[in-house]
């Protein structure tokens, strides 16, 4: 896939660990990582929500797309 | 969409305790069979007899009239007096006491299969409840397991009411024939396992959602 997730990224800027994340996005550390590492297929509206709110950022900063 | 969700939590609740509550009942029914079945394996050969039961009917061209099997004083039910016929003299009262005690275990027997049935069941609905998928591995085995029992719920008695009969008359003609209602119960478990197959496809497709943070 061409989609790159940089979540490692934001996670590292804002100084907050997965298990941290993963308790405030209410979702299990098991699918946050599947998530960070790209192994997942697509992201809802509602968990990229979640996830822009505790990282306060952009849904753009969170993926990258590169055409290989 | 929340609300929808919140009134079919509802009323797997309800459905949870409604296969409990059944489940225990169809064990506790195996056991009654159980118990009567032993009660009637120490009965003496003396107390079982056959008796000719005249009911009267409206209509004078119809009999009803029927053999019973009686312990004690007491109908137990009805025989089949086309495998009764075929039994020696000598052997009938083995024969009755044999017939009664094979009748209740086959009926103990159905009951726990039933039970297990609904236990298999319970299983899934108890997953959901938890807040698991319905899709998942494990259900499907239920399914399986449940859909194999329904097919023996009439096979595995037969089975041991033969087991019975040859035990205590040491020789028997194997009786029964697959009656429409038995061929509808397996059928039924085809149904069940079928069901299982498409729940099997429902999991491929969990699968895939579950790659959907």
């Amino acid at each position: 896939m061409a989609i790159i997730i940089r979540l490692d990224r934001v996670m590292a800027d804002r100084k907050m660990s997965l298990n941290e994340l993963a308790e405030k996005v209410e979702m299990t550390n098991v699918n946050l990582s599947n998530l960070k590492n790209g192994k997942m297929k697509g992201i809802r509206f509602e968990t990229l929500d979640a996830i822009c709110k505790v990282l306060e950022c952009q849904p753009g900063d969170l993926m990258e797309y590169e055409e290989k | 969409m929340i609300k929808s969700l919140e009134q079919a939590k509802k009323h797997l609740k309800a459905d949870t305790t409604g296969i409990l509550i059944l489940m225990i009942m169809f064990f506790s029914l195996s056991a009654h069979s159980l118990v009567n079945a032993i009660r009637y394996s120490k009965e003496s050969l003396d107390a079982y007899e056959v008796v000719l039961v005249e009911e009267d009917s409206e209509d004078d061209k119809k009999s009803c009239n029927y053999y019973a099997i009686y312990i004690d004083g007491v109908e137990y039910g009805e025989l089949d007096y086309n495998e009764y016929c075929n039994i020696e003299e000598e052997k009938v009262p083995d024969y009755l006491k044999a017939t009664c005690v094979a009748h209740e275990g086959e009926k103990a027997i159905q009951c726990v299969i039933i039970g297990f049935i609904l236990f298999c069941l319970l299983v899934i609905f108890m997953d959901v409840k938890r807040g698991k998928t319905p899709f998942q591995k494990r259900s499907v085995d239920c399914l399986r397991i449940a859909a194999i029992l329904t097919m023996c719920v009439n096979i595995v008695p037969w089975i041991v009411r033969l087991m019975t009969l040859i035990v205590c008359l040491e020789s028997v003609t194997i009786f029964g024939n697959l009656t429409p209602s038995g061929l509808f119960v397996i059928a039924i478990g085809g149904v069940i396992w079928m069901i299982a197959e498409i729940f099997k496809y429902g999991c491929a497709l969990q699968e895939d959602s579950d790659l959907i943070a």
